[in-house]
């Protein structure tokens, strides 16, 4: 952790890599009514893009600095809550989305709000975890 | 009743699990732990449980691995020294105290309803209105998801904050946050 990791395998593959994570990250999210993942697992991911480049490129000046990532994860949390109050708002229950004034079926309109959520849990993990790899990794290639 | 796939990764895991205590050298010890995080997702995966399996790969076998590598190469490596071995007398008691436990989980475990039962008692509580109503109530045909986005979000959100407070514990003790001069 102490010099630049000046390889061009390790800098080809984490270009290559990027992008596919970062789609795959998006479809965990989008997708986790139909499929095994959701916001968790789509945050761990686009976490691991993060730290990937971080770890390869050793630039501090890329990726989220901590106060950024700190922020990153309060803002998913404070989504996740919005979300509770909304449905509080429109006269139901914390979290009841059920009741939120969407044009579409019931069943839609719970699925869009657990989506909301889902969203709020990814960037709240994607934060916390890159957050979490900046403390412990301190200031890299600074040493 | 244990398919062979499943006997053979659970013969990993332990395999593995004890590895890790006796590799010499911290990296060494990681680097297997990892592995044993990602015989135990393909256990998960062998049972059924994709999003627990999902979870455990990217979690316990990447990130963690990452993480504690990360500290390894940042921790002055003399200033740990060679382990200690503890007294016989401490030794001797670890193991008759491991050894009964173990007995009772064994026997516990042979008491466990098969996997999959649908008599067993936690699938008889809520599991079948969450099987019969999930996906036409809340528009998720997987049920994992039915679960903790919306049946049990309230649940969800506090495991959210719960994340938040260890990251921001992490910041704080290494004052990731604060000045540059005092940041560890």
């Amino acid at each position: 952790m102490r010099r630049p990791l000046d390889s061009p395998v390790l800098d080809t593959a984490s270009r290559l890599l990027t992008p596919l994570i970062i789609t795959f990250a998006a479809y965990v999210v989008a997708h986790g009514h139909l499929s095994p993942g959701g916001g968790f697992q789509g945050g761990i991911l686009l976490a691991a893009v993060l730290i990937l480049v971080r770890l390869v490129r050793q630039d501090r000046t890329w990726g989220l600095s901590p106060r950024a990532a700190l922020m990153t994860a309060c803002a998913g949390v404070a989504l996740y809550a919005a979300t509770g109050f909304a449905a509080l708002a429109f006269g139901g229950r914390f979290l009841d989305y059920g009741v939120l004034p969407l044009p579409l079926e019931s069943a839609a309109i719970r699925a869009a709000g657990s989506l909301t959520i889902e969203i709020g849990v990814g960037l709240g993990v994607m934060g916390v975890m890159a957050l979490i790899f900046e403390a412990l990794a301190g200031p890299l290639g600074d040493a | 009743m244990i398919s062979p796939l499943d006997g053979f990764l659970l013969v990993l895991v332990v395999a593995t699990g004890a590895a890790v205590l006796s590799v010499r050298g911290l990296l060494g010890a990681v680097i297997v732990f990892g592995a044993f995080s990602f015989f135990s997702a393909a256990f998960f995966a062998s049972l059924g449980a994709l999003d627990v399996a999902f979870t455990e790969a990217a979690v316990g076998a990447a990130i963690t691995t990452v993480l504690f590598v990360t500290v390894i190469h940042r921790v002055d490596h003399g200033s740990l020294g060679a382990p200690r071995r503890p007294p016989r007398a401490f030794a001797l008691a670890s193991a008759a105290a491991l050894a009964a436990v173990t007995l009772v989980l064994g026997r516990a475990v042979l008491q466990l309803p098969p996997v999959g039962d649908p008599e067993a008692p936690a699938a008889r509580h809520v599991s079948p209105r969450y099987i019969e109503k999930g996906p036409a109530e809340t528009g998720a045909p997987n049920m994992v998801t039915a679960v903790l986005a919306d049946y049990r979000a309230y649940d969800t959100l506090g495991e959210t904050v719960v994340i938040l407070t260890a990251g921001l514990a992490c910041a704080l003790v290494l004052g990731t946050l604060g000045p540059p001069e005092r940041r560890l």
